[in-house]
């Protein structure tokens, strides 16, 4: 466990170093004080905009932040070579791959968590009506859904090289988050192949939209019930396991041939 | 994508500002940047235009034909949204304005983000102002379109601006003429709809011929209609251009007011290029089950 | 005297395209414990593919790798072993304190102890100024010193070097050679690669000469060089033969 949480402060550390979040920081407030100051109309009174834009922004910054985060740690290590410097200790792999995993959730999560706190400081501003409830509930979900992400994305860089791995992961993501909720509704319009197709993926991709409770704190809805929230959790951390469990899998055996690194 | 859609939307805003019609050379052609950029300009207005009916219907989406139901995802996610088919009511309504405003500045030429953007300006939000200027800038994108005339001599007239509202019928009627869809049911409607408020302004002003030529021609247009019959021959017996014209107009208005608004939200879905006035058409919105006749 | 390191017959081949390339050919070691073993090859040799198929990075086609008397894929023989690699990379947005902070921990360490070894190897490694410094701002030289550190933060009992004095000036190198003599006085047995053969001469107990994936001359530095003759020409000789 030690080894794991060192490998996990190395990650945040690095992460903390960088720009990158910093930049996607300033980049909402940027837009969040652009919604605020457009008085559509001189009307006044509408905030729920602000709230629905500032989330998407969140949701699309915390998914570039997972998945560029878990996507370029272990090929990252490789290429500067410092995984040397981390395997000649006693450090197994499977140590190494959770603590990866564990690094890059932290960051991603603590990342998107301050995005809605400045989501919900400046929709307050703007005099929306919030339910707590609901807003951590949102936030939970989308931290489990970042796990997910942050695992598809080191189950991928375990073998493949970095550019590769990570457009297979944002595509797959990608897929994830717009085509596959959707698919019953292609379906409707396909036949044949193409529905044999749509139905393969429909079963095989990661369902991401059960995650996703913008909507319920957009328009002002309550909090939803323990049950959907345990099973969502449950499917979530089912899926987490397995894809950390597939990088383990790519990596443990990985050898490492001189003239094939950075 | 959030970064693509503010890319598409900042990009189109400068292209049309700068003037659409730039994009297409004088032979007509258009690039294939041009052709890109109106496709991607108009699918983030009708995206904007989705989410200003999902704030219509408090976070519902639209209803779709779906292969099928009943998946634990499926459930899961029905479970995390709302149900209830319900509308947005009073200050509440104002809410969808910034998604209409933006799909109006999204894609220009469609009229009918301004026309349903200015009606709820207009009549929910009791900004008759700001909805004429938001048509002042739709005639400016769209000049010859009969629908924005028809809709902003509509708010005139139930302000009481009635020279407005008579110009700017006059000018729908003349755009109609030329409008390339005259031929639909929806389009006839919306003639005889002008022609009745301008009759009823002619009535009221006292100029009795000018009243019957426009009531006639909507009898030409709906030969059944017994009630414009009547009248026109209660003009030509005599009967003084009646004093009660504006309170008939305004009450004709009130209906027509009241009729949309219990429709709009459903009668967006299925305006198309076109326009109608909602009680005309069927309703788009699949479990909307509002009446529309 | 029990022994630090036995290779036998080890044997590792990439492919290279289609052609399979022979890196390492019956490589056969032995370093007692307490000694310093100087590994000495020209460049392409196979000395830092010996030393990563040491540590496990590589899996080789035959032959088998005992660290003090452990399989080396097994994590608990790099607890007691420590490894630099040539041109040492690390973390450059750590401080050097909190890089030797960071890999005390992964020995399992308690946070006073990680303190006070780090505390101690700072000192030894004459960084006190420098060690709350990120380390991407440190010089080539100071770099090396904070990598040797870490590699010593655990007292390991076999240290492996590869080329730990390259790129440093005199006074760089001696600060490395003296601490590689006081390595062994405290009975750690060192393997390190090297280039500069005057300085293996000058430490070393044993040298192991390898040559196109070969071991080409190994026992005690005194046996194999005998008479006048350096091992500079000693080497040249025995390379090019």
């Amino acid at each position: 466990m030690n080894a794991i949480i060192t490998l996990a402060g190395i990650v945040w550390m690095n992460m903390l170093r960088r720009k990158d979040i910093y930049v996607l920081l300033i980049l909402l407030g940027v837009v969040l004080v652009t919604l605020v100051s457009l008085d559509v109309f001189g009307l006044g009174g509408t905030s729920a905009y602000v709230k629905d834009v500032g989330l998407l922004f969140t949701w699309f910054f915390g998914w570039v932040i997972s998945v560029i985060a878990s996507t370029r740690e272990i090929p990252g290590e490789e290429e500067k070579r410092t995984v040397f410097t981390i395997l000649s200790k006693p450090v197994t792999r499977c140590q190494y791959v959770a603590g990866k995993w564990v690094g890059v959730w932290l960051v991603s999560s603590v990342a998107v968590t301050v995005f809605y706190g400045l989501v919900v400081g400046v929709a307050l501003l703007k005099g929306a009506d919030l339910n707590p409830w609901t807003l951590m509930q949102a936030l939970y979900m989308h931290i489990v859904l970042l796990g997910v992400i942050c695992a598809i994305g080191l189950a991928f860089s375990a073998r493949m090289n970095h550019d590769a791995e990570a457009t297979v992961t944002f595509v797959l993501t990608t897929v994830s988050f717009l085509v596959v909720p959707r698919v019953p509704e292609f379906m409707a319009r396909e036949e044949g192949f193409k529905a044999g197709l749509l139905m393969f993926a429909y079963n095989l991709f990661p369902h991401f939209e059960v995650f996703d409770l913008r909507r319920r704190v957009v328009h002002g809805y309550g909090p939803v019930g323990a049950q959907p929230v345990l099973m969502i959790s449950a499917y979530g951390a089912l899926l987490i396991l397995f894809f950390v469990f597939a990088a383990w899998l790519a990596y443990r055996n990985k050898m490492f041939a001189r003239d094939r690194m950075g | 994508m959030a970064l693509l859609v503010l890319m598409t939307f900042s990009a189109s805003c400068i292209l049309t500002a700068s003037n659409t019609a730039s994009l297409i050379t004088d032979s007509g052609d258009t690039s294939v940047a041009a052709a890109i950029m109106d496709a991607g300009r108009t699918t983030l207005s009708a995206w904007l235009y989705e989410k200003a009916d999902l704030y219509f219907h408090v976070g519902k989406p639209r209803s779709v034909d779906l292969a099928f139901t009943g998946t634990v995802f499926q459930d899961l996610a029905e479970t995390l949204g709302p149900t209830a088919h319900v509308h947005r009511e009073g200050d509440q309504v104002r809410e969808i304005v910034p998604w209409l405003w933006m799909a109006s500045r999204a894609d220009p030429n469609n009229i009918q983000h301004y026309l349903v953007a200015s009606f709820w300006l207009a009549h929910e939000a009791g900004q008759s102002d700001l909805a004429r200027a938001l048509l002042a800038e739709a005639r400016w994108n769209n000049p010859f379109s009969y629908p924005i005339a028809m809709e902003d001599a509509l708010i005139a007239l139930k302000h009481g601006e009635v020279n407005d509202a008579a110009s700017l019928l006059n000018a729908g009627l003349a755009f109609w003429d030329i409008a390339k869809d005259n031929e639909s049911e929806e389009a006839r409607h919306d003639r005889s709809r002008m022609l009745l408020y301008r009759a009823l302004i002619h009535e009221g002003r006292g100029k009795k011929e000018e009243a019957i030529a426009d009531l006639q021609e909507i009898l030409r247009l709906y030969p059944e209609r017994k009630e414009i019959e009547l009248r026109i021959s209660e003009l030509r017996n005599g009967s003084q251009p009646s004093l009660l014209a504006s309170s008939a107009w305004s009450d004709i208005l009130r209906s027509d007011i009241d009729k949309r608004r219990e429709h709009e939200g459903c009668k967006y879905d299925d305006r198309g290029a076109g326009y109608s006035d909602g009680y005309a058409g069927g309703c788009g919105t699949p479990g909307c089950t509002h009446a529309h006749h | 005297m029990e022994l630090a390191l036995e290779i036998k017959d080890l044997t590792v081949s990439f492919n290279k395209g289609r052609k399979v390339v022979t890196a390492l050919d019956k490589v056969s070691l032995s370093l007692p414990q307490g000694r310093i073993l100087g590994f000495i090859g020209p460049n392409g040799a196979g000395k830092t593919t010996a030393m990563h198929a040491m540590l496990g990075f590589l899996k080789p086609d035959s032959g088998s790798i005992s660290l003090l008397g452990t399989d080396v894929s097994k994590s608990i023989a790099r607890a007691k072993i420590r490894y630099l690699q040539e041109n040492p990379h690390t973390y450059g947005f750590l401080s050097g304190r909190e890089l030797l902070l960071a890999t005390a921990r992964l020995f399992n360490l308690s946070r006073k102890e990680c303190r006070f070894r780090a505390k101690r190897l700072i000192s030894e490694m004459d960084l006190e100024d420098a060690a709350d410094r990120r380390i991407s701002t440190y010089s080539r030289g100071m770099t090396q010193r904070i990598c040797l550190a870490q590699a010593l933060i655990n007292d390991p009992e076999l240290v492996i070097l590869d080329e730990p004095t390259g790129g440093l000036d005199p006074f760089g190198r001696q600060q490395i050679r003296e601490i590689i003599s006081s390595l062994k006085n405290k009975g750690k047995t060192v393997f390190f690669s090297s280039h500069e053969l005057s300085e293996v001469e000058l430490v070393c107990d044993y040298i192991a000469i390898l040559s196109r994936g070969r071991i080409v001359a190994q026992g005690a530095t005194s046996q194999v060089i005998s008479g006048d003759e350096s091992l500079e020409r000693f080497f040249m000789r025995v390379v090019k033969s």
